[in-house]
């Protein structure tokens, strides 16, 4: 699911092309319907008036679900800290992996969705409460107060939001080992 | 499609110069001497560009006999913009204008105290009017008398923090970030459709009179029970980015086309009163991220002209050859995204492999491959690297056969032919009345360019051709703009040949970083250089105008000074922002799919669109 905004969108378009080409990857079917999506990249700068949008796209995203932030802007609002931007669209949505840069290259993209690729592996589905389905708030863009309360917290907003649709705190969101970590493990 | 040496119907000529002290401008003289008393205040600008200050009671007039009388004919309103120079003075609303017929530019401007912001609208004289007031209502709080539609147009239409642009408006939004995401969190349906829209839907049922039946509802009603709404974007993968457009529909043919934008606003003009001048550049490149150069040099231009600089010999052929290169790169992104859009999928690989040569060629020059930042006031980031001259020169003459090739796909396929021949028709009269410029004015038939008009960056010095269409249909367009690339590469030809020796960058150490290794090691270098970075660049009290041609259409950059390091006004007039405004008019009783090809064809990019 390519959330593309702004420059960004730019270089996700260029690592589709002849030259990056994601689809070395088995990346390359872009889903532009949320429906059949389960990874999303928020590729540029997100305002408060498209906020609501990017919540409901991802509440309409099946579970086992994804997102990647790309760029700075995504990421933290980026140069622009102003009266019309999100900083950090993980007051909005759950970030999985985050790339830096303004805009990153096409490599940091392929990059960050290897990550992620890593980061699945190192997922159970045994884990209970991970991508539970509340009934209620799946498909609702609209959080109640305390909600955003929670996920406007400075630091750290992601560590505080379910995957699933709502704000549901739980402490199945442990953090998967990465790669170097195991990695290191397979040498010793 | 016409040659490109068609006759043009409009005759475009560059302004004579004028004499220094002297009221020579025969508009101005006539203006006074119509309007007498109408008129407070005359005088020239940094660009050389005569502004009229009138009174605002008598706005329309002189706008209508500005428009409509033989001898100054100024049929090209190119933007409405509002200044607020804050401590409650009044605010400013100019109004750019430019008369195709005489070649000659003119600025209106009015003064309207903090506690009567009224103004009569001057939609019925121009169409694009409608967004440019729009905006200026949603930024300043200046109400447009007469308007048909007066709404926010970037924020929320429910937004209730203020004016944006306003003095007193703080940057960070007058609400803390979790009541802003609150907010922002909780629309509902009214705040996301206007009123209208809803009665399209049938949703607010109760304004249709209980005794009609729905078959017989007609337009006073609400939506006539044939028609539909549907809610295109603004995650849409054919719509460019974020632009959201609600239709009403009679079966597959757009009744009625209602674009939303803001969707993308960033805060730009905002942002930037808070940046000294040389921070200002890397904004300019987020803006039109799809041909960055022309912004930052449109940028630099300005500010040069405030400053009253003159750049160097090689500096200026160096901003040539990076304006057509990037001119080529936002028109080969366009070819590629409406090769996409229209099915031709080939279309998109074979630009973006020309892209990233245009990428190489950035990185070589400035390390970035989009966001390049490369003008400084006064001069560029740099000299050319070594070798680039070579790499320019075999992209300039290999890109052609890349264009060939592409030609060979579209130009004769059957497809797209008919998806494109007499869709989105746009006669020259329209057109300008709507404001278009860049390859979609020129695909009407009218021979305007920024570059031909008011030649800078020595352009008049260069031999090259404007293409223009004859249908100003998308099939117009996309020749238009394809003609345009083969001309840009005449032009970066010629560029090469002439590349001169020489500084890059001014001998002005209170305007330009002097050299690293001067710094390093003399005491002069130094201070200079932690002055120039400590306090930022001094630019004297003005304002100015300036207008370039980026590869969308006319770039305009307004701009007001105080003498400070910061500027208390930066107003980017973004050509796609205007040229979006003809959409609603042009797919008019089209279908939906020719809707899809009339946006694409009209390249637009909505970081500049909603700034």
């Amino acid at each position: 699911m390519p959330f593309g905004t702004a420059c960004c969108a730019i270089e996700m378009m260029a690592s589709a092309a002849s030259k990056y080409d994601i689809a070395r990857f088995g990346m390359e079917r872009m889903s532009f319907s949320p429906r059949q999506a389960d990874l999303m990249i928020v590729a540029g700068r997100v305002s408060y008036k498209l906020a609501p949008v990017l919540r409901r796209v991802w509440d309409q995203m099946p579970q086992p679900k994804w997102c990647v932030s790309m760029g700075a802007c995504a990421s933290s609002g980026g140069m622009f800290d102003n009266y019309t931007i999100v900083q950090g669209i993980d007051t909005i949505v759950p970030v999985d992996v985050y790339v830096p840069g303004c805009p990153p290259r096409p490599e940091g993209l392929i990059y960050a969705l290897l990550m992620i690729q890593e980061k699945i592996k190192g997922e159970s589905l045994a884990v209970p409460g991970l991508r539970a389905e509340s009934a209620e708030a799946v498909g609702r863009p609209n959080l109640p107060p305390e909600a955003i309360e929670l996920v406007t917290q400075p630091f750290g907003n992601s560590t505080g939001q379910n995957r699933v649709s709502g704000i549901e705190p739980s402490d199945a969101l442990q953090r998967p080992r990465d790669r170097r970590e195991r990695l290191l493990e397979h040498d010793d | 499609m016409s040659a490109p040496e068609a006759p043009a119907p409009y005759l475009v000529l560059s302004a004579p110069p004028r004499e220094e002290g002297v009221e020579s401008d025969p508009s101005v003289l006539a203006v006074r001497e119509k309007f007498g008393d109408g008129v407070r205040d005359s005088r020239v600008d940094a660009v050389d560009c005569s502004v009229i200050e009138v009174d605002p009671r008598t706005l329309l007039e002189v706008l209508s006999y500005l428009k409509t009388d033989v001898d100054q004919a100024y049929d090209l309103l190119l933007d409405v913009m509002g200044v607020d120079l804050g401590g409650q003075r009044p605010i400013q609303v100019w109004y750019p204008l430019w008369s195709m017929k005489h070649g000659r530019r003119l600025r209106v401007v009015i003064h309207l105290p903090l506690t009567d912001l009224r103004v009569a609208s001057v939609t019925s004289l121009w169409e694009t009017a409608n967004w440019l007031e729009r905006e200026a209502y949603d930024m300043f709080g200046v109400t447009f008398e007469g308007h048909p539609d007066l709404r926010r147009i970037l924020m929320p239409e429910n937004y209730d923090e203020g004016f944006p642009l306003r003095k007193d408006f703080p940057l960070r939004g007058r609400f803390s970030r979790s009541e802003q995401t609150r907010r922002a969190m909780n629309r509902s349906r009214e705040d996301i459709y206007s009123r209208e829209e809803l009665r399209m839907a049938g949703e607010l049922e109760a304004e249709v009179p209980p005794d009609v039946k729905p078959e017989e509802a007609t337009k006073e009603h609400g939506l006539d029970g044939e028609h539909m709404m549907i809610n295109l974007g603004p995650q849409h993968p054919a719509t460019h980015g974020v632009l959201r457009l609600v239709l009403e529909l009679d079966g597959e043919t757009v009744v009625r086309c209602i674009p939303h934008l803001g969707y993308l606003h960033t805060g730009f003009e905002k942002t930037c009163e808070y940046r000294e001048w040389n921070q200002i550049v890397p904004y300019t490149d987020r803006m039109d991220y799809l041909a960055p150069m022309l912004y930052n040099i449109g940028y630099a231009q300005a500010v040069e002209s405030l400053l009253g600089v003159q750049i160097t010999p090689r500096c200026q052929v160096v901003r040539v050859l990076l304006s057509e290169l990037n001119r080529i790169q936002g028109h080969l992104l366009w070819l590629g995204t409406t090769g996409i859009d229209l099915g031709a999928f080939t279309v998109f690989l074979y630009t973006f492999q020309e892209r990233e040569r245009v990428y190489n060629l950035h990185e070589a020059y400035c390390g970035a491959r989009l966001t390049t930042s490369v003008t400084r006031i006064g001069g560029m980031l740099a000299d050319l690297p070594a070798g680039w001259v070579d790499a320019m020169r075999d992209f300039a003459n290999t890109l052609p056969d890349t264009l060939d090739e592409v030609e060979r796909l579209l130009s004769k396929n059957a497809i797209w032919l008919s998806r494109t021949i007499d869709i989105g028709v746009m006669d020259a009269e329209t057109a300008i009345n709507f404001g278009l410029t860049g390859p979609n004015l020129r695909a009407s038939g009218v021979a305007y360019d920024v570059r031909k008009a008011r030649p800078y960056l020595g352009y008049d010095e260069y031999d090259f051709d404007l293409p223009v269409g004859a249908n100003g249909d998308t099939y117009d367009r996309y020749m238009v703009r394809i003609e345009e690339m083969r001309q840009s590469v005449r032009i970066i030809q010629q560029a090469l040949d002439r590349l001169p020796g020489g500084p890059i960058n001014i001998d002005d150490p209170s305007i330009i970083l002097p050299p690293k290794s001067d710094s390093m090691s003399s005491i002069d270098s130094m201070i200079a250089h932690f002055k120039l970075v400590m306090e930022g660049l001094r630019v004297p009290e003005g304002e100015v105008w300036s207008s370039t041609e980026a590869s969308k259409g006319e770039l305009g950059f307004g701009l007001v000074s105080d003498g400070g390091s910061k500027p208390v006004r930066c107003r980017f007039r973004g050509p796609s922002f205007v040229n979006l405004g003809a959409l609603p008019r042009m797919v008019e009783g089209a279908l939906i799919s020719d809707l899809i090809a009339v946006n694409a064809s009209l390249d637009i990019v909505l970081g500049e669109i909603d700034r």
